[in-house]
C-alpha cells in the first residue's frame, strides 16, 4: 500500500536536520546582521542630518530637555552637542518667548532676528516646531535655518521696488513746482533709507548760498537759505570732489552732481540700524533721478516760456494782418462800387452822344464813341468780377451736399444755351456728390467750364470731359478741354488777378475768374492746379478738402 | 521494518553525528515571575501585549504583572481571548492588537496555549502573513520580538521550546510550528503559581512532561546533553507527581514538577519527540481534549511499538521509574509499561480514548494525519500507517 504523501529518505533526513536546529533559519537566528544593518542605516541617516545646513533638535515634550541634535544646531548655537544634548533648550535661547508660543499653538513657524556676536550686523533664523510621537511619546522637533541671506535678498528686493516707485513718482509731478518736488524727493529718501529724518541742500546759481530743504519730526517740512560757508560736512564734501560720506552708521552725507560739480547735498541722519551700501546707493540713484527731474523741468519750463512769446507774437501778426487784409477788402469794395456811377455815366452820356448826333457826328467820332462805350463796358466787367471776388473773400461759406454732376449739367446746359455750338460733347461723371457751398461752387464752375467753353471756341469739335478721381482720402475733380490750352511757364500767373494769357481780341475775359475760382477752392480748404500745352487743351484739377473736413 | 529501521539508523549514523542544544535564559524558583518587570525594562519594552487565558486574569495574576509593567513605565494591552488550544484566528486578533496598539513585546503567562499564541503573534509581528504560512519545520525568517513566559504549568515547557502547536478550527486539525526562532527570551518559572492549578491538571501536564522526556530520551535526535536532561526529568516528575497530586501546598513538590518539566522541555526542544506526539497532535486536531491527557493513554502502546528499536533506553527508564533488574530483565516492555501505569494510577488517570470519547471510525483519518507529524522523523521506529492504525485501535 502507498502511503498518501511519504516523505523520501532524503526529506525526511532534512527534516530531522531542520528539528534539530541544522536549518537555515536555525543556524542564522541572530540579532545582530539585523543590528548592524538597522545602525549603518541610522549612521547614514545622522551623517545625512549633520550634512544638511537645517539645525534639527528633537526636544522631549513634557520636560522641554533636547534629546538629540544635529551639527548645523550645535553652529548655529556655538555650542557642541554634548552641551546641548540633556540640556533645557530654553537655557539656550535669548528669548524663548517664539518657543513657548509654537509649542502652545501645536507648532507652526517664526522669524526670529539674533547677533551671533555683540555688535555684528544681525542675522535672521527661521524656526518651525512640530509635535510628533513615536515609541509611545511625544517630541517636539523644530527646524531652524539662516535666512539672513534670503531675507536680505528679498528685502533688497523690496526696497528696490521702492525706489523705483519713487523714481517714477518724482518723474510724474507735471504741475508741481520745483520745491515741491524737491521735498517729495527728499521726503522719498527718508522713507527709503528708514531714515529719522533729512536735509537737503540745493547750491544757488551764485554759490553761495544752499536752499535747504528739511524734513523732520520736528516741524515738519520747511525750507531757508544757508551761506555757504568753510568748514562745514556739505563744504567738506564741496571740497572733496563730492564723496559721500557716512558717518559712524548714523549719519549719511551725499552729494547730487551734475557734469563733475556738486548741485546739492542730501544729509540723512538716524536710521535705526548703520546705513549700509544699499542705502547709499539707493539715495544716490534717486538723488541722480531727483537732478535729472530738476533739470528736465528747468528746459520744459523755458520751452513754455519761449513757445508762449511765439504764439504771441504770431497772433499779434495774424491781427494786424487782418485789419490789413480787411481794410484792403473794403477799399476794394466801395472803389468798385463807387466807380460804377461814374463808369454808367460815361456810357450813358456816350449812348447819348451816339443816339442824338450820331448824324452830325464824323463817322471818325462815332467810331471813338463806340470804342469808349465797349471800353466803359469792359471796365463795368471787371469791377463786377472785382466785386464778386471781393465779396466771395468776405463770405462765409456755407457747407451742404450736393451733386456736383447736375450742377455741372446745369451750368453746361446755361452755356450752351447762350452761345449755341454746333459739334459739342460734353462728358460729365455720375454721381459725384460734394459738401461745399453750392453757390460758390456754382460760381466756380461757371468760370473754369465757360473758360473751357471759351477756349474751344476755335475747334472743329468741342470736347470737354467732368469727372474726379477718388483716393478715399481727397477726391479730386477734373475738368479737361480740348481748347487752346496755354504755355505751361506761365502757369503760376494763371490764379492771379488780372492775369491773363491770351489777348483780349482772341479769348475776352476779364483777368479775375480762375482768381475768384482760386478763392473759391482755397476756402474750402481744397487747391487747384491746371496743366496744358498750347494748343493742346487745358486740364484743371481741384479739390474741395478732405472727406475728414467735408464730413463725408 | 527491521529493514528499514537498520537503514535509518545507518543514515543517522554516518551523516547526522552533530547536535545543537539551544535553551532560553532561565529563572527558576519562587517569586521568579515578579522578575518580569526587570526584564521588561533590560529588552526596552515600552508597550508590552500581555498573552493570557481568562483563567490566569481571574487569578489576578495578569493584574499582577500590570502593576510590575506599571512600575516599569510600561504600557500594557492584555489579549485573553486564548482557548484551551490555540486557534489561528486568536493568533491573528493578536497580532492585529500588537500591530494597532504598537508595541514593542510580548508577555505570556499561563500554560501551552497562552504562550504557543503569544510564540503564533510574535512570528506575525515581524514575519507578517498568516499563521498557517509557517507550519512545518523552519520557516521563519525573521526573529520576533521579545518574548518573555511565565508558564502555570509543569508540563507543556513552551516557555523552553522550539515548538508551538496551533489549532487551524477550519479543517480541525492542529499543526505544529518547529523552528529555533520561536525559542523565547526568557523562561520565569515560578513553582507557587502551580498552587492554584487544578488538581486533575496538575496530573495531565505532569505526565505531558513525563512523554516529553521519554520521547525525547528515546529520540533518534538524542544526545548525551538531552539525555541528561530527560532522564533527570523523568526521575524528578516520577518522584514529584503523585505528591503534588495529593497537595497542591507541597512547595517541594511543586519545584520538583517545574524543574521537571523544564529538564523534560530542554530535552524535546532540543532532541525532538516522537510516535505519541505525532498520534496526540491528531487526537487533539479532532477533540478537544487536554494533550496531557491524550498522550498518557498513548504513551503504554507507543512504548511496546518501540521497544524492540530502543531496548537499551526504555529499561534505563524503567529503571528511574523504580523498575527491579530483575522484572526488566523477564520483560522489559511490561517493566517500563507497568511502571507507566501505576504512575497513571496514582494520579487518577485510567481508562483508555475509547472512554474518552474517541471514535473507531476516525482512526484511519487520525492515522493519515499522524504519519505526516514532524515529530515521527525522530522516533525510533518509522512505522508504516496500518502500524499507526492498529496503535490507535488498541489505545480505543
Amino acid at each position: 500500500m502507498k502511503r498518501r504523501s511519504e516523505p523520501g529518505l532524503h526529506e525526511q533526513q532534512q527534516l530531522r536536520e531542520k528539528i534539530l536546529g541544522f536549518g537555515e533559519g536555525s543556524l542564522r537566528k541572530s540579532h545582530y546582521p539585523e543590528l548592524r544593518v538597522r545602525l549603518l542605516e541610522l549612521e547614514r541617516f545622522r551623517f545625512i542630518l549633520d550634512q544638511i545646513d537645517l539645525g534639527i533638535l528633537i526636544i522631549g515634550m513634557d520636560h522641554d530637555i533636547i534629546l538629540d541634535c544635529n551639527e548645523e544646531t550645535c553652529r548655529l548655537f556655538g555650542k557642541s552637542r554634548r552641551d546641548l544634548v540633556g540640556t533645557m533648550i530654553e537655557s539656550h535661547l535669548h528669548d524663548h518667548g517664539w518657543y513657548r508660543r509654537l509649542k502652545a499653538a501645536g507648532g507652526g513657524v517664526e522669524t526670529l532676528p539674533y547677533h551671533p556676536s555683540a555688535g555684528s550686523s544681525p542675522r535672521y533664523l527661521e524656526a518651525a516646531l512640530h509635535q510628533v510621537s513615536f515609541g509611545g511619546d511625544a517630541y517636539l522637533i523644530t527646524i531652524t535655518r539662516d535666512i539672513t541671506d534670503q531675507k536680505a535678498a528679498s528685502d533688497t528686493l523690496l526696497r528696490t521696488k521702492d525706489m523705483f516707485a519713487a523714481a517714477f513718482r518724482l518723474s510724474h509731478l507735471p504741475d508741481a513746482s520745483e520745491g515741491c518736488i524737491l521735498s517729495e524727493a527728499l521726503q522719498k529718501t527718508i522713507s527709503l533709507t528708514q531714515s529719522r529724518y533729512g536735509i537737503l541742500g540745493v547750491v544757488n546759481p551764485d554759490t553761495r548760498f544752499f536752499t535747504i530743504y528739511r524734513s523732520g519730526p520736528e516741524s515738519g517740512s520747511r525750507t531757508g537759505f544757508s551761506p555757504i560757508g568753510k568748514n562745514g560736512p556739505w563744504e567738506r564734501i564741496l571740497m572733496g570732489r563730492g564723496m559721500p560720506v557716512i558717518e559712524g552708521g548714523t549719519r549719511m552725507d551725499l552729494p547730487i552732481t551734475d557734469g563733475g560739480s556738486v548741485v546739492a547735498i542730501i544729509s540723512l541722519f538716524e536710521k535705526a540700524v548703520p546705513y549700509d551700501d544699499l542705502d547709499l546707493k539707493q539715495a544716490l540713484y534717486l538723488g541722480e533721478i531727483l537732478w535729472q527731474v530738476i533739470l528736465r523741468r528747468r528746459a520744459e519750463e523755458r520751452l513754455r516760456k519761449l513757445n508762449a512769446e511765439l504764439e504771441e507774437r504770431v497772433s499779434r501778426r495774424t491781427t494786424e494782418l487782418a485789419i490789413a487784409n480787411s481794410e484792403l477788402e473794403a477799399f476794394t469794395y466801395s472803389v468798385s462800387h463807387d466807380l460804377r456811377t461814374p463808369l454808367r455815366s460815361i456810357d450813358g452820356f456816350s449812348l447819348a452822344l451816339l443816339e442824338d448826333y450820331d448824324a452830325s457826328l464824323p463817322p471818325e467820332a462815332s467810331e471813338y464813341l463806340h470804342r469808349i462805350r465797349a471800353a466803359s463796358q469792359r471796365m463795368g466787367d471787371l469791377i463786377e468780377d472785382l466785386l464778386l471776388l471781393s465779396r466771395i473773400s468776405r463770405k462765409e461759406i456755407r457747407r451742404e451736399q450736393f451733386s456736383l454732376s447736375d450742377l455741372a449739367a446745369e451750368v453746361i446746359a446755361d452755356i450752351s444755351s447762350s452761345e449755341p455750338r454746333a459739334d459739342a460733347s460734353v462728358h460729365i461723371q455720375d454721381g459725384m456728390i460734394v459738401t461745399a457751398d453750392r453757390r460758390m461752387i456754382r460760381i466756380a464752375l461757371e468760370n473754369l467750364l465757360g473758360n473751357a467753353w471759351k477756349f474751344t471756341g476755335g475747334n472743329e469739335k468741342t470736347v470737354i470731359s467732368i469727372g474726379m478721381r477718388d483716393d478715399g482720402i481727397t477726391p479730386v475733380y477734373i475738368i479737361s478741354d480740348n481748347g487752346a490750352g496755354f504755355d505751361m511757364a506761365y502757369a503760376k500767373k494763371l490764379f492771379i488777378p488780372f492775369s491773363r494769357l491770351h489777348a483780349h481780341e482772341e479769348f475776352p475775359g476779364t483777368g479775375v475768374g480762375l482768381a475768384t475760382v482760386s478763392r473759391i477752392i482755397r476756402k474750402h480748404g481744397g487747391t487747384i492746379r491746371a496743366e496744358a500745352a498750347v494748343g493742346g487743351g487745358a486740364t484743371f484739377y481741384f479739390t474741395l478738402g478732405s472727406k475728414s473736413e467735408t464730413g463725408e | 521494518m527491521e529493514e528499514r529501521i537498520v537503514i535509518i539508523r545507518g543514515f543517522l549514523m554516518t551523516v547526522d553525528t552533530l547536535r545543537k542544544f539551544v535553551m532560553p535564559e532561565v529563572i527558576i524558583g519562587d517569586g521568579a515571575r515578579r522578575r518580569a518587570g526587570f526584564y521588561l525594562e533590560n529588552y526596552g519594552i515600552q508597550r508590552l501585549l500581555l498573552v493570557t487565558d481568562p483563567g490566569i486574569v481571574r487569578a489576578g495574576w495578569a493584574d499582577e504583572i500590570r502593576a510590575l509593567a506599571d512600575d516599569h513605565g510600561v504600557t500594557v494591552m492584555i489579549f485573553s481571548g486564548i482557548s484551551e488550544n490555540p486557534r489561528t484566528d486568536e493568533v491573528h486578533a493578536g497580532a492585529e492588537i500588537y500591530h494597532r496598539a504598537g508595541c514593542d513585546g510580548i508577555l505570556a503567562i499561563g500554560g501551552g496555549s497562552p504562550m504557543d499564541a503569544a510564540k503564533g503573534i510574535s512570528i506575525l509581528a515581524t514575519n507578517g502573513g498568516d499563521i498557517r504560512e509557517y507550519e512545518g519545520v523552519d520557516r521563519i525568517r525573521h526573529m520576533g520580538p521579545p518574548l518573555i513566559c511565565i508558564p502555570t504549568t509543569a508540563g507543556s515547557s513552551a516557555d523552553v521550546s522550539q515548538f508551538a502547536i496551533i489549532t487551524d478550527q477550519a479543517e480541525q486539525r492542529k499543526f505544529g510550528i518547529i523552528s529555533k526562532m520561536i525559542i523565547p527570551d526568557i523562561s520565569l518559572i515560578d513553582p507557587s503559581l502551580l498552587s492554584t492549578l487544578p488538581r486533575e491538571f496538575i496530573a495531565y501536564s505532569g505526565f505531558d512532561a513525563l512523554t516529553h522526556a521519554i520521547e525525547a530520551y528515546v529520540s533518534t535526535g538524542s544526545s548525551p546533553l538531552t539525555d541528561l536532561h530527560a532522564s533527570q526529568a523523568i526521575r524528578l516528575l516520577h518522584r514529584a507527581l503523585p505528591a503534588a497530586y495529593r497537595s497542591r501546598d507541597d512547595a517541594s513538590a511543586a519545584m520538583s514538577m517545574m524543574l521537571g518539566s523544564l529538564h523534560a522541555g530542554l530535552a524535546f526542544s532540543n532532541a525532538s519527540l516522537g510516535l505519541v506526539h505525532a498520534m496526540g497532535h491528531a487526537i487533539s486536531g479532532m477533540y478537544d481534549l487536554p494533550h496531557g491527557e491524550v498522550n498518557s493513554l498513548l504513551l503504554p502502546h507507543v512504548i511496546r511499538y518501540n521497544y524492540p528499536a530502543s531496548m537499551e533506553r526504555y529499561n534505563q527508564i524503567a529503571r528511574i521509574l523504580g523498575a527491579s533488574d530483575e522484572e526488566i530483565q523477564e520483560d522489559g516492555v511490561s517493566a517500563i509499561v507497568d511502571a507507566i501505569r501505576r504512575l497513571g494510577g496514582d494520579v487518577g488517570i485510567t481508562g483508555t480514548l475509547g472512554d474518552r470519547g474517541m471514535m473507531h471510525d476516525q482512526i484511519p483519518d487520525l492515522a493519515a494525519s499522524a504519519v505526516l507529524d514532524p515529530c515521527l522523523v525522530t522516533n525510533p521506529v518509522f512505522p508504516e500507517i496500518e502500524e499507526v492504525i492498529a496503535l490507535y485501535e488498541a489505545a480505543l
